[in-house]
């Protein structure tokens, strides 16, 4: 059973603050250290929550998969400190919202680039190198309800083990126009002992599965 | 339909990947989705044999470190090389090409 713990809160200054002495390690290597540490403090059960849960489609690289993702993203938050703007009007619950999300999209990228090097044909893994997307203004977001959340939590469960992962493992490679790419499309086939081929075709009535379940939950709900 | 087209996702797949997040099957990566994300998922310890902060920034400092190495010990197979000529100097030419394929090597690495 998972241990609840409260991370210990910190104000709006002081996350400032961090990032500030974080960003001017090539002035003060030793404040910078110091305020990287008590980062890392606040926020390493976070993260490593996030990754180990993101991680769960590639269990077969083991906890070192999820230690690497951790120990990256926290390293690149060190190494690209001044890349993180403090809005100095927002709350500090949403200050600390925006920081999180940053950090996801760091992780998704740190896990992507680990998962190639994991490879043999490394030069066929499709991602991208450029940071800008640390620098870009946070995504405008349309909330779902939390009921909505959970239908579709239940809806995943209607799926086989095998079309969840396929699903999931499509969506944490897929942006934009962005496509699996050949060799995690053979890791699934080989694991699912399906053709290649097929595995488009598995995620798409997968997808339509799921919605199928979510708009009869909610026309039934409906009705009654 | 063009491959580029199929990847397209349409406002439901759009909506599907925003749960995903919300539950922990993905990296949330806005607001409302770490706030979901909290919700849903139980923040758990780190396990004892991760590293503290202070062995993380040693640890980096010592990759970079061992990428100096490395650029050293390529100037010292450049020097064996040089003695394996017998002394004889290397033409401008091929010396402008190796610094070039080294620089190139080296800017691959990153």
């Amino acid at each position: 059973m998972a241990k609840t713990i409260t991370l210990k809160p910190i104000t709006n200054e002081a996350l400032s603050d961090l990032f500030l002495s974080m960003a001017m390690k090539d002035d003060d290597r030793q404040e910078a250290e110091r305020a990287f540490g008590k980062f890392y403090d606040c926020y390493k059960n976070y993260l490593f929550t996030v990754v180990r849960n993101a991680c769960k489609s590639w269990e077969k690289y083991g906890e070192e998969l999820v230690q690497a993702v951790h120990e990256n993203t926290f390293l690149k938050v060190y190494e690209k400190a001044d890349s993180f703007m403090i809005i100095e009007d927002l709350p500090f619950e949403r200050q600390e919202l925006r920081m999180k999300a940053w950090l996801g999209k760091i992780a998704q990228r740190e896990m992507l680039l680990l998962l190639r090097e994991f490879k043999d044909e490394k030069e066929k893994i499709d991602y991208h190198d450029d940071l800008s997307f640390l620098e870009q203004p946070e995504e405008v977001s349309n909330s779902q309800t939390p009921e909505e959340i959970k239908l579709v939590e239940k809806a995943l469960k209607t799926l086989s083990d095998r079309d969840r992962h396929i699903v999931i493992t499509y969506m944490m490679f897929e942006d934009g126009n962005k496509q699996l790419p050949k060799p995690e499309i053979e890791r699934l086939a080989e694991i699912w002992d399906v053709l290649p081929d097929n595995m488009r075709q598995i995620k798409k009535r997968s997808i339509a599965k799921v919605k199928q379940y979510i708009e009869t939950t909610k026309n039934n709900n409906h009705v009654r | 339909m063009s491959d580029k087209n199929e990847t397209l996702k349409n406002d439901f797949e759009d909506s599907f990947e925003k749960s995903l997040k919300s539950l922990g099957y993905l990296f949330p990566s806005t607001e409302d989705e770490v706030e979901a994300f909290e919700k849903n998922n139980k923040i758990e310890d780190i396990p004892d044999n991760y590293c503290n902060a202070s062995m993380l920034v040693s640890k980096s400092k010592q990759k970079s470190i061992s990428k100096k190495l490395d650029i050293k010990t390529n100037k010292s197979s450049e020097n064996l090389a040089r003695a394996a000529r017998k002394g004889n100097d290397i033409p401008e030419e091929i010396l402008k090409k190796m610094k070039s394929d080294r620089d190139e090597a080296e800017n691959g690495k990153e």
